[in-house]
Order: structure tokens, then C-alpha cells, then sequence
């Protein structure tokens, strides 16, 4: 086991790199350069190739991609010029909103989603799975940007329990640490409902599914000729089994999960690595695309990594050696 | 034979699904006495297992109903005690071995955790007590390396040892009937006689009542005391075992007896009973085995027969060739 993780860890570093380098591939393909976002109508050619040759962009894209990798491997991630400072800062300082909110997303589909799909199952076809089954397709195929506008609306605007944006009330004047942590909290109720809800809609079906596949097993039927409570089959002996294959789809979930935060903070104005990443797209600024590209790519690997872990740790017929 | 340990009478189990209704068990009486083994016999699909199932209310309602009858098992009817008291005799009083030894153990729990489950919950052990008489059990049901094999889980274990595993399992609080419904039928010839002595003997040790179900006549006769012929959710006859194999009554029993295969029949054809066994949502009117019945009269397309005991009730049938044998005395 130990040897099979390390081996996975060791394997990260290739995978991390083939995807950098389709990431500079596809930056290639698409049409100008930093330089045509940067440059002055007014600029010569002269000063252009001038500013080019600054920046590194005389040199063909695999070279650059080789003293990207190069110095990555130093920890050395660029230089943003839009924010003057080096991407691993830039991305230091707006990475903290964006993975509290999708933690916060994710809990809350674990502890919501997880349990609804089990009391789905366990009552399939009564009128409370038809009611979740119902809530979970809205939950599904509703859009964030209009579920979230949606929220705005009835919850800020209307009723104005939440507040419409940001973070941080401006305008909070205590420094005590507690009055901060409620501002913070009171300002991601929201975002993490909007982030939240298909996810849990989601896990809720995959349990359900997963749940019903399992109650029918005759080992479950043993369990019952046990004399084992109702309770405890369900959540001892059904449910051990049940989870296997949603740890799977936990670890797959972590990145979607992470791009859906990016369009939620666009929605809450969120200053956190979607606000930065929009921003980067748009003013052609590559080290900081690449920056959260190959983080998102990194907690991706990771995150398969970890299922993989985690699901022999589950079921003891997986053995990696 | 000792006092009745079990019985049932007029048991009606019944599945509603999209409007039909199945009769699994149609008014089935039977009982068992201490000590003794009960071989019941049928092709799929005749209700045997629904039968046994309904003893503990194991059936899912729904779709399952238990319609009517009585269940009196040591004084109670188990058709109408509460859900509590149901769950003290599943796998303490009556315990069940199933068919299927590679699916009926949970794949995620060691199996001393799984036999120990049942004497925590029954006999108020603690885990170490528990995971000791485990250690004990699998000792009895002569599995090698008990000590090793506790910590081991299902997919470790061959089809044979974990059939021992159940047995250990159903074993473990020493109940007073044990159900096993057709448990050496997925198992190899040599592991099934094994498994077959290995209950033989438990049986005498721990001095429990079996209820033995299977659609193998050959089983049986090594099993049972007494036999009890199922077709269509029905009793067709019922008898000791010597009895039905010398002197069957009905014709399905006799079919049963001749489509058996053994050294005299080698070379030739099996006899097979023509015909397959009836949609049980969708029974012939009269009596459920007359299509099939090459001693067919007028009477049986019409009406069910009634159940009749022969020979000072120690043959019961239910069939219309034997409705004039009233009270035969030998």
C-alpha cells in the first residue's frame, strides 16, 4: 500500500506536466498575445517587438514551455503584471474564498445529499422519494447564474436578509475575530446554497442508486434474519457498501466543484480565484492562467488520488501492491 | 417424537404488484416438532421459500401481505407479536442458512465481526467474549485455522467454507429451528455432502429443529424425518420420508420420484413431468397441478381438492384419486 500511494505521488509530477503542456498548446492557438492587450494604438512595431522581447515571447512556445517547467520545479510560477506581483502570491491571496467556499459547497452536499439519497432509497416510491426525487431534478438541471440571481433577488434584494456581494461587509468596524468569522459566514450562505445545490442533488441521486443496488443484495437479507434493527442494516451493513462507489466520485468531484466556484463568485462577486482567473483571460496574462490551471490540474490528481486511497481503505477486495 | 416446536396453519402469503396479486403461499399448514427435521420439496417458484420467509415476517410488505393464518412458535403467534420482539427470534430462536454462500455474507466486514454481531446483539456479550465463542464456532463447523479465519473477509473464503461461516452464524445462539433454504445447492458434490454431515451432526449437538428446503430428493432422504410436497403455493402431500419414497400418492410426487435420476436410469431418458410450473398469478382453476396431471379427471379442472389425512394421519394429500380413501387404516 505505502509503495502503491508512492508510486501514484511520483506519477502526479508527469501527468502535471502533460497537461501544462496542452495548456500551452492551447494559449498558443488562441489568437494574440499579452502584448496585443498591453500595447499602446499608438506603439511602433519596434516598441511592440521591444516589449515582446521583454517579456519572453520572441521565443517559439515549447522553449518557453521547457523554462516553465524549469522553473516551476523552483517553486518560481512568473510574474502577473496586471497585479505586479508573482503569480503564487497573486494566487496565495485569492485562493482562500474560493476553496472555503467549495469546502463549505462540499459539506454541505455530503451532510444534506448523502443522507436524502439513503431515506430516498430506503423508501423508494413512497411520497417522500417522489418529492426528493422532484427537488433533486430541479436541483440538477437548474443553472447556477439563474439560481443565483434568483437568490439575489428574494434574499438580498427583497427581504435583505443576506448581503447582496463580497466577502466582507466594508463597513464592519470590530476587530474582534468572532464578529469577523459571522460577517464572513454571513456572506457565504448564498454563494455556498447556489455552489451547494447541484452537488447535492447529485450525490443525493448517485446514493439513492447506489443504495437501492445494494438493499437488494443477500447479504442484506442475512442481516435481516440477523435480527438487526431496520437502523443499523441500513447504516452499518448497507451503507458500508453503498459508499464505495460515491468515494469515487468524490474525488472526481473536487475539481468540478472548484470550476463551479469560479462562476458562482462571478455571480456574488466573490474576490477569489474566478474573479482573478476571468480577469487573467481577458487581459491575455499567461503566467497567471497557467498559474490556476496547473493548481486546479494539481488538486485534480490529488484528488483522484485520495479516492483511490480511500476506497481500498473501504473495501477490503481492493488491494493495491 | 417430541411436542411441536412449530406450527403453522393456514399461512397465506401474497405479493401485490401493478394490480396482480401472486399467491406464493396459499393456505400452507404445517408443523415441526422438536428435534426433528422437516424436508420441504417443490420446483422454483412453488412458494417453498416464501413459506419459510413468512415464519419471521422476512417477506418485504410491501409488496408481500401476509393475508391470514397463524404462525405458533413455543406459545406465540410470530404473525402478531410486535416488530421488537420479532427481531429477539430472528437469529436467536429461528435462524436461517441461505442458498446463496457467496453473496450472503457482507464483502466489507471481517467474519468474526459478522458472527459476532449476532451474539452481541442476543446474548448481551462483550466483543471479546463474542469474538472468542466466534473462534469456537468456526471451530465446530470444523473450518481450519479458526483463530485466522475471524479476521478474514468473505472473498478470502470458498464457496464451501463460507457456507460453514453461515452455518457458524446461524449456529452461534443455539436456536431452536434452523431454516436452510437450499444450502448445499450452489455447492460441489463432495463439499455439499460435507456440508450435509456437517449439519447431520450439529444437529444432534445443539439439539435444534431443521427446517430443510430443497428441490434435491436425494438431499432429503439423507436429511429429513418427514417430507412436505409443495406445488403452486400449496401442500400436495405430506409424509415421512420413507413413506413418500415407497408409496407416493400424488401424481406430482410420483413425477418428482421418477424424474430422478439414478444408476438403473443411466442411458436412458429422464421422466421428465411434462409441462412448467404455473404462473402463480394466474392459476388453473381447480386444482393447480391438473395440466400437468396425466390422471387428470373432470373434477380437478373444477375444484381444488381438499387436504385429507390418510393412514391415522400419517399421510396427508390433497388430491381428488385419494377422495374416496377416507380414513384408511392399515
Amino acid at each position: 500500500m505505502r509503495n502503491y500511494i508512492l508510486r501514484r505521488i511520483i506519477q502526479i509530477i508527469p501527468g502535471l506536466i502533460g497537461i501544462i503542456f496542452i495548456l500551452f498548446f492551447i494559449l498558443e492557438l488562441a489568437p494574440g498575445t499579452p502584448v496585443s492587450y498591453m500595447m499602446h494604438p499608438k506603439m511602433t512595431p519596434e516598441q511592440k517587438a521591444e516589449l515582446e522581447e521583454k517579456l519572453g515571447l520572441d521565443i517559439p512556445w515549447y522553449k518557453r514551455f521547457i523554462n516553465y517547467i524549469k522553473e516551476a520545479s523552483k517553486g518560481n510560477l512568473g510574474y502577473s503584471t496586471t497585479h505586479k506581483k508573482p503569480v503564487t502570491k497573486v494566487i496565495g491571496n485569492y485562493a482562500g474564498p474560493t476553496l472555503l467556499l467549495a469546502l463549505v459547497s462540499l459539506t454541505i452536499s455530503i451532510f444534506i445529499g448523502i443522507p436524502a439519497g439513503i431515506i430516498s432509497a430506503v423508501k423508494h416510491h413512497s411520497i417522500i422519494d417522489n418529492i426528493l426525487t422532484v427537488m433533486s431534478f430541479i436541483g440538477i438541471s437548474i443553472p447556477s447564474f439563474f439560481f443565483g440571481l434568483l437568490l439575489l433577488k428574494a434574499f438580498a434584494v427583497d427581504i435583505q436578509l443576506f448581503p447582496l456581494f463580497g466577502l466582507k461587509d466594508p463597513l464592519l468596524m470590530s476587530d474582534n475575530i468572532f464578529d469577523k468569522i459571522k460577517d464572513i459566514t454571513w456572506h457565504l450562505v448564498l454563494p455556498s446554497i447556489v455552489l451547494g445545490l447541484n452537488s447535492t442533488a447529485s450525490f443525493m441521486r448517485y446514493t439513492r442508486s447506489s443504495m437501492l443496488e445494494v438493499i437488494k443484495q443477500d447479504y442484506i437479507r442475512t442481516a435481516r434474519a440477523k435480527g438487526l434493527k431496520d437502523k443499523t442494516i441500513i447504516y452499518r451493513h448497507a451503507f458500508r457498501n453503498g459508499m464505495i462507489p460515491l468515494i469515487t466520485l468524490l474525488g472526481y468531484w473536487i475539481p468540478l466543484l472548484l470550476s463551479g466556484a469560479i462562476v458562482t463568485e462571478s455571480i456574488f462577486a466573490l474576490p477569489g480565484l474566478g474573479k482573478i482567473s476571468v480577469e487573467a483571460a481577458m487581459s491575455r496574462n499567461y503566467p497567471l492562467i497557467l498559474g490556476i490551471n496547473s493548481m486546479l490540474a494539481i488538486l485534480t490528481l490529488i484528488g483522484a488520488l485520495v479516492a483511490d486511497i480511500l476506497y481500498a481503505v473501504a473495501d477490503p477486495r481492493i488491494r493495491y501492491d | 417424537m417430541g411436542k411441536k416446536l412449530l406450527e403453522v396453519k393456514n399461512l397465506k402469503t401474497y405479493f401485490y404488484s401493478d394490480g396482480v396479486i401472486i399467491k406464493s403461499v396459499d393456505d400452507v399448514s404445517f408443523y415441526v416438532n422438536e428435534g426433528e427435521t422437516l424436508g420441504i420439496v417443490g420446483e422454483s417458484g412453488c412458494g417453498k421459500s416464501v413459506a419459510c420467509m413468512s415464519l419471521v415476517r422476512l417477506v418485504e410488505t410491501p409488496p408481500g401481505k401476509y393475508e391470514c393464518g397463524e404462525i405458533i412458535f413455543k406459545g406465540e403467534d410470530l404473525l402478531k407479536v410486535s416488530d421488537a420482539r420479532i427481531r429477539q427470534i430472528r437469529g436467536n430462536d429461528i435462524s436461517f442458512i441461505f442458498q446463496e454462500p457467496m453473496t450472503s455474507l457482507n464483502p466489507v466486514f471481517k467474519i468474526g465481526r459478522q458472527i459476532s454481531e449476532v451474539l452481541i446483539l442476543h446474548r448481551g456479550m462483550s466483543k471479546e467474549e463474542a469474538n472468542k465463542e466466534s473462534i469456537r464456532m468456526l471451530e465446530l463447523v470444523k473450518i481450519p485455522n479458526p483463530e485466522r479465519v475471524v479476521n478474514d473477509y468473505p472473498f478470502a473464503l470458498s464457496g464451501g467454507m463460507r457456507q460453514r461461516v453461515m452455518i457458524a452464524m446461524a449456529l452461534a445462539c443455539k436456536p431452536s429451528l434452523l431454516i436452510a433454504d437450499e444450502p448445499t445447492t450452489n455447492l460441489d458434490v463432495t463439499i455439499q455432502a460435507q456440508v450435509l454431515d456437517l449439519m447431520n451432526e450439529l444437529k444432534e449437538k445443539i439439539n435444534t429443529s431443521i427446517i430443510f428446503i430443497t428441490h434435491d430428493l436425494d438431499v432429503i432422504a439423507e436429511m429429513s424425518d418427514r417430507v412436505m410436497v409443495m406445488y403452486a403455493g400449496k401442500v400436495v402431500e405430506e409424509a415421512s420420508i420413507n413413506e413418500i419414497l415407497k408409496n407416493p400418492k400424488h401424481p406430482y410426487t410420483v413425477g418428482l420420484i421418477n424424474s430422478k435420476p439414478d444408476m438403473a436410469t443411466e442411458g436412458t431418458r429422464l421422466n421428465a413431468i411434462p409441462g412448467n410450473v404455473p404462473d402463480l398469478s394466474n392459476l388453473p382453476p381447480g386444482c393447480p397441478f391438473h395440466p400437468r396431471c396425466d390422471k387428470a379427471m373432470d373434477i380437478c379442472k373444477k375444484i381444488i381438492p381438499e387436504e385429507k389425512l390418510l393412514y391415522e394421519g400419517r399421510h396427508r394429500i390433497s388430491c381428488w384419486l385419494y377422495a374416496d380413501e377416507e380414513e384408511v387404516h392399515e
